[in-house]
């Protein structure tokens, strides 16, 4: 019921593998499975080229494992479209993972380059390393609706810029410290960083709530503070604060749908905006 | 290379064969008499039960400048699921749907059986740029239209009433731009944007700067068409584009043209976009009968219909005020916009149609009206002014559209109600034959662009374009997949001789011919005193140098130039 691959040797350039996902490997024999095809660089490689595979593939998606034994840094859009079963790499990998993604889950033993699970429709993604930007991201060029709808993203360490942007609903959890504009364009869902931010939280959000534990060394001119929050909650997990709890993105919608949780003890800077909420 | 293409359903309709079993002859990328070639050296197509007409023309799309280049910029969401692989020797990749890169272009209009293009709308000073991506696209025989409604030149001369002036500024610049044909859009509205204004500007009002009017400039500029004996007449996008209630500017341009005498003709182009009823959007009513019954009755106009296809477009026109006022009536908020110096204007808008939408069914229902209404299958072309109202790779289904009732309320069951009640659409019984789209997308643009000589017919001595479809007439056709399925993979086209796509795949990629005009017909001494005074204007008004405007014959890949008059 696994499939395993390893790398035959490490990777120079960028490589297109949209092949490895537990869809294309359904119903496919080893010698099948290695004849897919993929590009490394603009050169047309067989599957089998870059990686020895073993193991016995299954009849359906969700009861295909797939194990990378070793280092995909340079491995693109892998597990991309998946719709269940598991990938598990045991060392980093490249951009786009799990992009599209519509069920089953993903674990990454190592660092992940951008757009991890962006757009991501539904499934799991557990990553004990870093992630780069965009993290859950809105593909470029695309408005409204189109960020990430569902699903639940766990990152341990730290992510780049942008982590959630544009995203419509499920979760993103970073143990780590976040990049500038965490949250940007957001329309609703929940994020929760659980250490530092480089600032701009929540730029343009028009939806959903982002908690920082950690500091935050300013909060953007168009949110505004609302209340004094003891606890904050994500995927039925309870935070205790005391949080500041400011609204906005005033300036992408009056409604100031979006909500932002930021650690009191964790900002002092921020005790100003205290006498503000006393004269409401 | 000598090709024989065996036993097929020949459609040629300006030689007036209609559909009937002739062998075609092929040599030396010219269309000769079979009987001369001899059958066991030459490569035979076995066409038997097929379709055998010329390489379908398009004289309206836009496949190239800046503005399209733009519009790929704006758009990389369009970019990330639709795209071709390369095979090294046979093709190169590329992606895009409403947007297409350069070459997907070429392979895509090849594989629907379609050998020459136009891109109609390119401002002076971009050509350039222009003629940089034409000589790009592979496979297609190509040409430009230079905008001039708002050259500054132009306006001036006609403003002062200097017509033989105008004529010796624009035959100076077609020749420098290596342009085709006059383009007109929105007559005068990118001098009035460059202050901001122009949004519906109408046929009779004036534009301040220059004291002229629409109607000046659109029958100035015939008479200037029609003094240097342009092969194609003027290219009209008529004033008001996109406003519920424009039917009566265009009708008033056509009447205005009337009484000109002979040789004065217009080709109104995306007239589907021209013919709307009522006072506001949700009021919007057809008012194709109206522009189809003139048309009918007057033969100095033809037109092309601009089809919507429901889905994803990216409208892009000259008509930068337009474009404006439809950023802010879209829900996809983003937009550009630039301003042209001195001559022109630009504004690019995502768009997507809707079948529930009141308007975009409206829409849908004018331009099919308008290829039924209009009796003469000569003066009316199907396009879906790409990628104004989508993208040109859905011809095969508009052709469905044209050739079957029964594809026609296929749809019409899934569109808006209300709008059926606004239209004359499901009345309309007429079928296209086969006969009737082979003129309509070949032999009638060939012939209204002045080309019926080399394009559009596959008679001696024409250039050998021809596109084979597994479509066998004799059958019934009533099913509309029947029809879209064929002519969106050509079973062979063959360009200038070659074979370059075969069962509905590129087999070889050559480059096309870019045509320009040449016109020597006007008195040497007003041209060199014109020139004379360009330099002079040109030092105030452009940014550029004079020497650097001028496109080199040598900065196009295969020149043809097409000379007139002299």
């Amino acid at each position: 019921m696994a499939v395993t691959l390893v790398p035959k040797r490490p990777f120079e350039v960028l490589v297109d593998a949209q092949c490895i996902t537990p869809d294309e490997f359904v119903g496919k024999s080893l010698k099948e499975i290695g004849d897919l095809e993929v590009y490394e660089g603009s050169a047309v490689r067989k599957l089998s080229d870059l990686f020895e595979i073993k193991g016995d593939p299954s009849q359906t998606a969700e009861e295909t494992q797939i194990t990378i034994e070793g280092d995909v840094w340079k491995v693109c859009r892998i597990g991309e479209r998946m719709s269940g079963g598991s990938i598990v790499i045991k060392g980093s990998a490249g951009h786009y993972l799990g992009r599209w993604m519509e069920g089953g889950r993903i674990e990454v033993h190592g660092n992940v380059r951008s757009w991890l699970g962006a757009e991501m429709q539904n499934g799991t993604i557990e990553v004990f390393g870093n992630a780069g930007s965009f993290v859950g991201g809105r593909l470029r060029g695309k408005v409204g609706k189109k960020g990430m709808k569902k699903g639940l993203i766990i990152i341990h360490g730290s992510v780049g810029a942008r982590a959630g942007h544009g995203m419509v609903k499920g979760s993103i959890i970073v143990d780590g410290n976040s990049g500038p504009f965490p949250g940007s364009e957001m329309i609703g869902g929940k994020i929760l960083i659980r250490g530092d931010c480089m600032g701009k939280a929540g730029a343009n959000m028009t939806g959903g709530s982002i908690i920082i534990c950690g500091k935050l060394p300013s909060v953007l001119p168009g949110f505004y503070i609302d209340d004094i929050a003891q606890k904050a909650k994500i995927k039925k997990e309870k935070i205790e604060g005391p949080f500041y709890v400011f609204v906005g993105d005033a300036l992408a919608s009056r409604s100031c749908g979006g909500r932002l949780y930021i650690h009191k003890a964790s900002n002092p800077h921020l005790k100003v905006y205290e006498e503000l909420l006393e004269e409401v | 290379m000598e090709i024989i293409i065996k036993g097929g359903y020949v459609y040629d309709p300006l030689n007036g064969v209609k559909g009937e079993k002739l062998d075609i002859g092929i040599k030396d990328g010219k269309i000769v008499d079979p009987s001369k070639l001899d059958e066991r050296s030459a490569k035979v197509i076995d066409a038997s039960g097929k379709v055998v007409m010329p390489g379908g023309v398009d004289l309206h799309s836009h496949i190239a400048g800046a503005k399209v280049n733009v519009g790929r910029l704006l758009r990389p969401e369009d970019h990330y699921v639709s795209f071709i692989k390369a095979i090294t020797g046979v093709k190169r990749s590329g992606s895009g749907k409403t947007t297409p890169t350069v070459a997907t272009i070429g392979y895509k209009y090849a594989r629907m059986g379609w050998t020459t293009v136009i891109e109609p709308a390119t401002p002076p000073l971009k050509t350039r740029h222009t003629h940089e991506e034409l000589n790009d696209i592979p496979i297609l025989d190509k040409a430009c239209f230079p905008l001039v409604d708002s050259n500054w030149f132009v306006l001036d001369y006609l403003s002062k009433g200097e017509i033989e002036k105008c004529a010796a500024f624009i035959a100076w610049l077609l020749n420098a731009l290596k342009g085709y044909a006059l383009k007109l859009v929105d007559p005068g509205v990118a001098e009035l944007w460059s202050l901001g204004k122009g949004y519906g500007l109408d046929f009779d009002d004036e534009i301040p700067s220059f004291g002229i009017t629409p109607r000046e400039i659109v029958t100035g500029l015939c008479k200037v068409n029609k003094m240097l004996k342009l092969p194609h007449s003027i290219h009209l996008h008529c004033n008001r584009l996109g406003i519920p209630g424009n039917y009566s500017t265009t009708l008033e341009t056509m009447k205005a043209l009337e009484g000109m005498g002979d040789g004065i003709s217009v080709h109104v182009t995306h007239a589907q976009f021209n013919s709307y009823k009522g006072d506001n959007w949700p009021a919007l009513r057809s008012a194709a009968s109206e522009i189809a019954d003139y048309v009918n009755g007057h033969r100095h106009v033809s037109i092309d219909i601009g089809q919507i296809m429901f889905g994803g477009a990216t409208t892009m026109t000259a008509d930068a005020p337009f474009e404006f006022a439809l950023f802010h009536m879209t829900p996809i908020r983003k937009w550009a916009g630039s301003e042209v110096e001195v001559e022109s204007a630009s504004g690019i808008v995502p768009f997507k149609y809707k079948k529930k939408s009141i308007v975009n069914a409206v829409q849908w229902c004018i331009g099919l009206e308008l290829a039924l209404l209009i009796k003469d299958p000569w003066r009316v072309i199907p396009t879906t002014d790409h990628p104004n109202g989508g993208p040109f790779t859905r011809y095969p289904r508009l052709i469905s559209w044209l050739m079957s009732k029964k594809a026609r309320e296929e749809v019409l069951e899934k569109i808006n109600k209300t709008a059926l009640r606004r239209s004359v659409l499901p009345d309309i019984e007429r079928e296209y034959t086969l006969y009737e789209i082979a003129i309509s997308t070949r032999a009638a643009p060939a012939k209204l662009l002045g080309l019926e000589n080399k394009k559009g017919h596959l008679g001696e001595g024409a250039d050998a374009d021809v596109a084979i479809y597994d479509l066998d007439p004799t059958k019934d056709l009533t099913d509309p997949e029947k029809i879209v399925k064929p002519f969106k993979y050509a079973y062979c086209t063959i360009k200038d001789g070659e074979i370059v796509v075969m069962n509905g795949k590129i087999a070889k990629t050559r480059y096309g011919r870019t045509f320009y005009v040449r016109s020597q017909e006007l008195d040497k001494d007003l041209v060199e005193e014109v020139e004379k005074e360009i330099k002079q204007k040109f030092k105030e008004w452009y940014t550029v140098q004079f020497s650097n405007y001028i496109i080199d014959e040598s900065e196009i890949r295969h020149p043809e130039p097409i000379v007139v008059g002299g």
